[in-house]
């Protein structure tokens, strides 16, 4: 059976972990590499990183960060923020990434998101989808952290970024990151149950049963979250623990995981 | 050149990044080298044939640098051959993506979508994205003391059909659909998922690709 998918994201700011649990015994818990290998030892099942680096000087300390943790991870790793055109995913690929995910980009030009599925291929284009509620049963794009409003229909556009070779939506709810009241259910479902692709569903988890409800409600292939990992508040295990004990398809974790 | 009989050859065409393969097989202790000719794949011993993207644009990157006949011969001596992805769909003879194109042929068999209906009707999600239980036959190789999780990491949208379900080594459901990840014709050996990011279950048979075949 296909298991859900369980994407810890982790912020990197100029190759720093910008919110990094602080796990006992860890000798740097702003590095990156090490939070990944604790979350790959721990049993997750892909990782992301979204490089919120303001300055693009800082960028290649990214292509660092990412050739570090591709040697000692061997798991799906995504990386996002700032990918603007195929140079970009040209070296983040060469880096170590897997995937890359595409946001502003697409909604600034979404012919980037063709280009970008014909040269890489689909497997490694992931397209971010921000949305927010603006009437009920009505969902809209928006950029700029949910600022700024582009007046186009969140299903539609979905719909659209597949049709352009989009191997994955990661769907986040602008209205509930950050709220830990659980994902926009409605919203994903209507996502998912419109598009051919897997969807992962992301923003305003704040325990284990909202995990559970991205998928039997929300219709996620994957479910990613933040804090609610990086503060301790839920192990990667517990959080699979409490999938499977709902009747979802878990990857068990691994037995030589480590006590976390 | 010549190469050490200990050393994995990995063949690279041009397609795709071959870097996790690199170092997925440093991280189990493999000694690998890359291949790019003819020559250098006869003078390969254990040859790894990896594939992303199309099966015909793998299929003619493949046969545009003059590689088949290299890499037939190769199998066809008893040395070890591992297609990872497309790389185990290029073995069949021939595949369905964007129009009927041959493989290598060197297993019976052909590559097909996987349906995107599931059996009472409902949508099967393509691409297959994601780990997928797998059912294995312990008497391979590649799979000897396998004591992880046998679960591995998918994204395909075809699946290979073999003919002869005597080759078949792994297999894996994906929402209904009997997918065939893993065969074996004696020397020849192909994975659909990728053992390279499949955490410690795809360590253990690279691992085991180096030292037990």
């Amino acid at each position: 059976m296909l298991t859900t998918r369980v994407i810890p994201c982790l912020d990197v700011k100029d190759g720093r972990v910008v919110k990094g649990v602080n796990f006992v015994g860890l000798k740097d818990a702003g590095d990156p590499v090490e939070q990944a290998k604790i979350y790959d030892a721990a049993g997750a099942d892909e990782l992301t990183f979204l490089d919120i680096t303001a300055s693009s000087d800082n960028r290649e300390t990214m292509y660092d960060v990412i050739s570090r943790t591709a040697e000692a991870i061997f798991m799906p790793l995504t990386v996002g923020g700032g990918v603007r055109e195929p140079e970009d995913i040209r070296k983040l690929l060469l880096a170590g990434a897997d995937k890359v995910s595409i946001n502003t980009a697409a909604v600034h030009n979404p012919d980037f998101v063709k280009v970008a599925a014909e040269k890489f291929g689909s497997q490694c284009i992931v397209v971010a989808i921000d949305a927010k509620t603006v009437a009920p049963g009505k969902w809209e794009i928006f950029t700029h952290g949910g600022r700024n409003p582009t007046g186009i229909d969140a299903i539609e556009w979905a719909k659209r970024m597949v049709s352009l070779g989009a191997g994955e939506l990661l769907v986040t709810s602008m209205d509930r990151d950050g709220t830990k009241a659980g994902f926009n259910n409605e919203m994903n479902r209507a996502i998912a149950d419109a598009v051919s692709v897997p969807i992962i569903a992301s923003g305003g988890v704040g325990n284990l049963d909202h995990l559970v409800e991205g998928v039997t409600l929300g219709h996620a292939s994957a479910v990613l979250a933040a804090s609610i990992f990086h503060f301790g508040e839920y192990t990667i295990a517990e959080a699979k623990a409490h999938m499977a004990a709902a009747g979802l398809n878990m990857r068990p974790v691994n037995d030589k995981h480590l006590d976390m | 050149m010549t190469l050490n009989a200990k050393t994995i050859s990995i063949l690279d065409y041009g397609i795709g990044n071959l870097l996790s393969v690199q170092r997925a097989l440093d991280a189990v202790g493999a000694s690998w080298t890359m291949v790019k000719t003819p020559e250098e794949v006869k003078l390969s011993d254990k040859l790894i044939l990896p594939g992303v993207g199309a099966f015909m644009h793998c299929a003619n990157t493949l046969e545009a640098a003059g590689l088949n006949e290299a890499i037939i011969e190769h199998a066809n001596s008893g040395k070890a051959l591992l297609g990872i992805c497309v790389g185990m769909q290029l073995l069949f003879d021939y595949g369905l993506e964007q129009g009927r194109c041959d493989g290598l042929g060197l297993i019976s068999g052909y590559i097909d979508k996987i349906p995107d209906q599931q059996d009472d009707g409902s949508a099967r999600k393509i691409p297959h994205i994601g780990w997928s239980e797998l059912f294995l036959d312990e008497e391979c190789p590649l799979f000897h003391n396998f004591s992880h999780i046998p679960a591995a990491y998918f994204v395909h949208s075809y699946m290979v059909i073999p003919e002869h379900s005597n080759h078949v080594i792994a297999r894996c459901n994906y929402e209904g659909a009997d997918i065939t990840c893993g065969v074996q014709k004696e020397n020849i050996f192909g994975l659909q998922f990728h053992p390279e990011k499949s955490a410690q279950a795809g360590l253990e048979i690279l691992s085991n690709f180096d030292s037990r075949i």
